[in-house]
């Protein structure tokens, strides 16, 4: 039994009082006699000596000094100390970048040795994420990205003087005096190739693999296929607007696939020749579109202009003065499927005559009568439209605005940088390969602690009954006299 | 107090006629309003003679003593005295005092009582029942269950002292009461001047074993007056001392006045009290 205020058992020195009180001022028992005549002639005195030696145990008295006992114990805070295995401050680090998805279950594994009595706060790397416990390991989800456990493992740190770091490799990390670093290690021998260089430069692709292996190469959905080097350098198409490569799927697919896109920017667009109201309205309308006079455009907009150096990426030529073998009648028009003809409607086209393009070319997008080509691709970056439209309604279709819309967006896929996704880090694709599993018994046995169960609740209800039972007494004892 | 049942005034057969062999006590002259076989203190036609007076025109010429004429030469009348029935005066304390005792006091007081007046109701007398300042006459035996019905009933009254001050004539008086009210003394001294007093001195078994011990706050029932004692066997000791003192001291006052005087506890036996003791104390003859 141990007490958190000893001293207040000076308060006992009440019981004594209580005695002496009771002893010195018991209030005299009352008795109705017939007449007090004669008791009046008998001198009062102060009780003997020997009857104070032994005072008449009345049950008032004992539960006044219960009562007065009961309280003094429950202002001593009663308590019984009783040492008991005490938690252990643990801090763990698990790390969830990339190289860890294939190690998961194994650390998920680790995670389930840990002792669950212990005070455990679980730090995720590289989101910094904080969980009192270890909660679900289930839960635990690896990022498609690298990350450094160092924050994580700082932070760690701050919060327990044991740390354990659950990864596949040990951290660039020393843990500061006092901290002790538990490190538990899934890493091993994986079948693995990654890529871990992708960029794009001067129309070149440059490709790096951590091992030499075959690489499918799509650009903007063609395929190409490169074998037997750990580093490539792929001359792209202009216009080319995604990359994507891969390679043959492994033990850790997280570096296997890359994708390069072309981020859109702002397309500048100047116009030549004759002025044409409606196009330049169609244009003004575009908000990624700005027109521009006399400068570098991305795209150019030639209007029965004579043939000429083509000053921009991208060329646009209606009604151009040359390269049109014969001007027709428009007759029956078909739209060829083509990223500029997404959703332009056949019936929309009204023009007053066509022409039937010269040479060859790369695409067609609108085939005259008898198939002949219109409106093509000549090669990329250079669109010729060999169509005469005055008057006949075809800028109030909607097909007309839709139209430009596309010549935009296509001038523009080579107007931003180009931004890769799913690449790793290189040292993420180093997949770690020690393995250390978690000792259970290298953090320590848990130190006893004095765990007190404190009684002064119970001291206090008993208080409560024994002066509920004294003032049954009392009262008892009124009503009787 | 409460009212008795009335059967508690009934006596047995046997009693009763161990009773009727048995009627108070005359020691003195009475002066009563009824005839009866007691002699009185008036004039009457009884064989006693009471006094000498002259002769006057229109007397009984029988009642002329010659043989003092013979020698005096001057007419005188023999004069007798009446024969009167005893008139009672019973003074009943029905205080609360007298409520103490296992039986109580009062019942004890009340049946002595009831025996009295059945014998002075029963030879024609009168019984004039006082509970403090309140009275009621009773004439005659016939007026015997009325009387018993009203000490019955008798409920708290006053004090016996201003009972007494209340009593006229001569006659039998009998105080039955615990006799601590501090007047009593000197309103018996005035009634026992003209009127044959008994004392029933009634007490309570407690009063003279008092079961009091330690620290005690001593309550008088009728005062409300309190005490504060520590009582041991040394001041039980002395109560008993001064109890005895008490009750010696009224024993004195009762021979001092010519008055009967019976102390008796509230427990004893009613027809042992009755029959024995107040016959011994020459209260019933």
């Amino acid at each position: 039994m141990s007490f958190l205020h000893p001293g207040a058992f000076a308060g006992l020195a009440s019981i004594l009082l209580l005695i002496l009180l009771s002893l010195w001022r018991r209030r005299p028992t009352r008795f109705v006699v017939p007449s007090v005549r004669l008791w009046e002639r008998i001198p009062d005195r102060l009780p003997p000596v020997r009857s104070m030696r032994r005072p008449r145990a009345g049950i008032s008295l004992i539960l006044q000094i219960l009562v007065a006992a009961a309280l003094v114990t429950a202002m001593a805070g009663p308590g019984r100390v009783r040492p008991r295995p005490a938690p252990r401050r643990i801090a763990v680090v698990v790390d969830l970048s990339a190289p860890m998805i294939p190690r998961m279950d194994d650390a998920r594994r680790e995670l389930a040795k840990l002792d669950a009595a212990d005070d455990i706060v679980l730090i995720e790397s590289p989101s910094l994420a904080r969980h009192e416990g270890v909660g679900n390991p289930a839960a635990l989800k690896p990022v498609e990205r690298a990350g450094d456990p160092g924050p994580a493992l700082d932070l760690a740190a701050s919060e327990a003087k044991q740390l354990v770091f659950v990864g596949d490799r040990t951290p660039a990390w020393s843990p500061p005096p006092g901290v002790k670093l538990h490190l538990v290690l899934v890493g091993g021998p994986l079948r693995n190739v990654g890529i871990v260089d992708a960029n794009v430069g001067s129309g070149k692709l440059f490709l790096r693999l951590s091992a030499p292996a075959e690489v499918e190469l799509k650009l903007d959905g063609r395929a190409r296929r490169l074998t037997g080097s750990v580093a490539y350098l792929v001359e792209i198409p202009e216009g080319t607007s995604r990359i994507e490569a891969s390679l043959a799927p492994d033990e850790f697919p997280a570096d296997d696939r890359v994708v390069l896109e072309r981020e859109g920017g702002p397309v500048e667009v100047e116009f030549e020749g004759r002025p044409d109201r409606a196009i330049r309205a169609a244009i003004e309308a575009n908000p990624r579109a700005r027109i521009v006079r006399n400068g570098n455009p991305r795209l150019r907009i030639r209007v029965g202009a004579p043939p000429g150096p083509a000053a921009a990426p991208v060329v646009v030529e209606i009604d151009p003065a040359a390269g049109v073998e014969e001007w027709l009648e428009p007759g029956n028009l078909a739209v060829a499927p083509h990223p500029l003809t997404r959703g332009v409607e056949p019936e929309d086209l009204r023009f007053s005559q066509v022409g039937r393009l010269a040479g060859p070319v790369e695409a067609v997008l609108i085939h005259g009568p008898g198939g002949v080509p219109v409106a093509a691709v000549r090669r990329p970056g250079e669109i010729v439209l060999a169509v005469r439209y005055a008057s006949t309604g075809w800028p109030d279709r909607p097909s007309f605005p839709i139209f430009w819309a596309n010549v935009v967006e296509y001038a523009g896929f080579g107007a931003g940088a180009w931004r890769a996704r799913g690449l790793l880090d290189e040292a993420a694709s180093r997949l770690g390969t020690e393995r250390r599993p978690l000792d259970p018994a290298a953090l320590g046995e848990r130190p006893l602690a004095p765990v007190r169960t404190d009684f002064t609740g119970g001291s206090i209800v008993l208080a409560g009954l024994l002066l509920a039972l004294l003032w049954g007494v009392e009262r008892r004892s009124a009503d009787a006299e | 107090m409460d009212p008795l049942p009335r059967r508690d005034m009934v006596f047995d057969g046997e009693f009763l006629k161990r009773l009727e062999a048995l009627r108070v006590a005359v020691r003195r002259v009475l002066h009563g309003r009824r005839e009866g076989e007691r002699p009185g203190s008036r004039r009457g036609g009884s064989s006693v003679f009471h006094s000498y007076r002259s002769y006057a025109q229109g007397d009984d010429f029988r009642s002329i003593d010659w043989s003092l004429y013979a020698r005096l030469e001057t007419l005188f009348v023999r004069e007798r005295t009446r024969d009167e029935a005893p008139a009672l005066h019973l003074v009943l304390d029905a205080t609360p005092s007298m409520s103490f005792g296992a039986p109580p006091k009062l019942e004890l007081a009340r049946r002595l009582g009831a025996a009295l007046g059945y014998l002075v109701a029963g030879e024609g007398g009168e019984v004039t029942l006082w509970t403090g300042a309140q009275s009621r006459t009773f004439r005659g035996d016939g007026s015997v269950p009325e009387f018993l019905d009203a000490l019955a009933t008798t409920a708290g009254g006053g004090r016996p002292a201003e009972s007494l001050a209340r009593i006229s004539g001569r006659g039998l008086v009998v105080a039955a009461s615990d006799f601590w009210d501090e007047d009593l003394p000197k309103a018996l001294g005035a009634t026992a001047a003209d009127h044959q007093v008994t004392l029933l001195h009634v007490l309570a078994r407690e009063e003279f074993d008092p079961p009091l011990r330690g620290r005690v706050r001593i309550v008088d029932s009728e005062t409300g007056d309190s005490a504060t004692r520590f009582i041991a066997e040394e001041e039980i000791a002395r109560y008993r001392t001064l109890l005895e003192e008490h009750i010696l001291g009224w024993r004195s006052w009762a021979i001092k006045h010519e008055a009967s005087y019976l102390r008796v506890a509230s427990d004893e036996p009613f027809e042992k009290v009755c029959l024995l003791y107040l016959r011994g104390e020459g209260v019933l003859e």
